[in-house]
């Protein structure tokens, strides 16, 4: 997925259960086109609320997940029960415009879950 | 020998100076048959060796044909330089045109005439018993409404081409299930204009279409209407195609699909059939108006296509989807989304108890 900046709203919700993306990129195991490739900043806001369940994520990619912008506005996850992520990226880096390339963080990029939580994860290499 | 050269250039100036192959026939009568009337207009038509004819209604009102019209087959244009028509018939039955095409001639409106249809199943305003060919815009008001299922502003049996802008207000309306605006029910469908129409479709139980192709789409302009489709139990499209949908415009209207109680509702639909490549979404522009779907059961899609969706300049407007139980996707693609613009509008997407989502791609 390939995306310009991102300086609007992306409001997701789960109202009593779980699974929800502001932007998922990458949702089959297998394929291509996994990766989540934001040009610009993100200086809009982005939420994503699964109440009562799991898996909650703003910005998710099954491989790599890069701005080349910078977050300057607010990313926002909550689980009610566990797993919330505000960046995540399942089985590659997060990043910034190149592997060379920090993604600047300026903003908030928040998660809260009664269990797991992470502002930023990933499985591979992460440079911010 | 000076003499004859001169008769033979002013006899073929003569004939340069007579319009070829145009036929005129005028509807002095609101009456159903006899002298003057659309009835006899179209059998007079239909007898034309022409390749270009018109008919042209010089008296404004209703006209209420008892029976079913003949079905035109030679190239025609409507004016209606006597004042509005409206061309209404009720108790249509089974498969019925208000009017109806044979072996696909060009039908063109340069005049206001508005066709209202109705019946128990199956009726359409404008029916193409093969190919539908508007020539031009399609800028007058179609209606059709069935009690049982079928109801059609516009159906062919094969493709449908308009020829400019879809401008009016297109109504359909059946009691059960099938409503469509605009449908091509065999082929593509190819619209070289815009769509700046108020089109509003409903069924009482499932399919209702704004505008729909069962195989590909091509809008060459803006969407900057209102599409509006609903259904009762399940299934609504504002615009749908079967395979590939391209729209080389903006998105500047607004397009929605709802279903009241049960599943399965579209914005934007395209690639709706489940194998092949052919199952992408081109927007040539911007999308800065309001696309949603609704459904109070599951599977509530804003903008949605099997394989790709490219969108060539900015997001700006409203993407939306709701699902009562689960599955709520705003803007989703089976396989690729790019954006090439920026996305600077909303994106809102919200699910009853499983799953939703803003954008989304790569499920298969």
């Amino acid at each position: 997925m390939t995306l310009g900046a991102l300086s609007g709203t992306i409001d997701v919700d789960v109202l009593n259960g779980s699974g929800a993306y502001g932007i998922g990129a990458g949702m089959a195991a297998t394929g291509t086109n996994r990766n989540l490739v934001i040009g610009g900043d993100v200086s809009g806001t982005v939420t994503a609320t699964a109440a009562g369940g799991n898996r909650a994520y703003g910005l998710y990619a099954r491989q790599d997940l890069s701005i080349g912008g910078g977050v300057s506005g607010v990313v926002s996850a909550t689980a009610g029960l566990s797993d919330a992520a505000g960046i995540y990226s399942l089985e590659g880096s997060v990043r910034g415009a190149s592997s060379f390339s920090p993604l600047v963080v300026t903003g908030s990029v928040l998660a809260t879950a009664t269990g797991a939580s992470a502002g930023i994860l990933s499985w591979d290499a992460m440079n911010c | 020998m000076k003499k004859k050269t001169l008769q033979l250039v002013l006899l073929f100036s003569l004939l340069r100076s007579i319009p070829a192959g145009a036929a005129d026939f005028t509807v002095t009568s609101l009456a159903d048959t006899g002298a003057g009337s659309l009835r006899t207009a179209i059998t007079s038509l239909n007898a034309s060796p022409d390749a270009a004819n018109s008919i042209r209604f010089m008296t404004g009102g209703t006209i209420n044909p008892a029976t079913a019209l003949p079905a035109i087959t030679r190239n025609v244009d409507f004016s209606a330089p006597g004042g509005a028509v409206t061309i209404q018939r009720s108790g249509m039955g089974n498969g019925n045109g208000l009017l109806t095409t044979s072996g696909s001639p060009s039908v063109s409106f340069t005049g206001p005439v508005t066709l209202v249809a109705s019946g128990s199943l199956n009726v359409s305003a404008i029916r193409g018993g093969d190919n539908l060919w508007i020539s031009g815009s399609l800028p007058y008001n179609l209606s059709s409404l069935t009690t049982g299922n079928g109801a059609y502003g516009t159906y062919s049996r094969l493709s449908t081409t308009i020829g400019g802008d879809v401008s009016g207000t297109i109504t359909a309306n059946a009691g059960t299930f099938n409503a469509y605006g605009l449908r091509s029910g065999g082929g593509n469908m190819n619209i070289t204009g815009d769509i700046s129409a108020l089109i509003r479709v409903s069924a009482g139980t499932t399919a209702a279409y704004g505008v729909s192709a069962s195989d590909n789409m091509t809008i060459s302009g803006d969407v900057s209407g209102d599409i509006g489709s609903t259904a009762g139990t399940g299934t609504a499209f504002g615009i749908h195609a079967y395979r590939n949908l391209g729209i080389g415009g903006d998105v500047s209207g607004t397009v929605s699909g709802t279903v009241l109680n049960g599943s399965e509702a579209y914005g934007i639909g395209a690639g709706i059939v489940t194998t092949g490549t052919n199952r992408n979404l081109t927007i040539g522009g911007d999308i800065s108006g309001r696309v949603t779907a609704s459904a109070s059961g599951s599977g509530a899609y804003g903008i949605y296509a099997g394989r790709d969706i490219a969108i060539a300049g900015d997001l700006s407007g409203t993407v939306g989807a709701t699902a009562g139980t689960y599955g709520a996707y705003a803007l989703s693609a089976g396989n690729d989304l790019m954006v090439g613009g920026d996305l600077s509008g909303r994106i809102e997407a919200t699910a009853g108890t499983l799953d939703a989502y803003g954008l989304s791609s790569s499920y298969i």
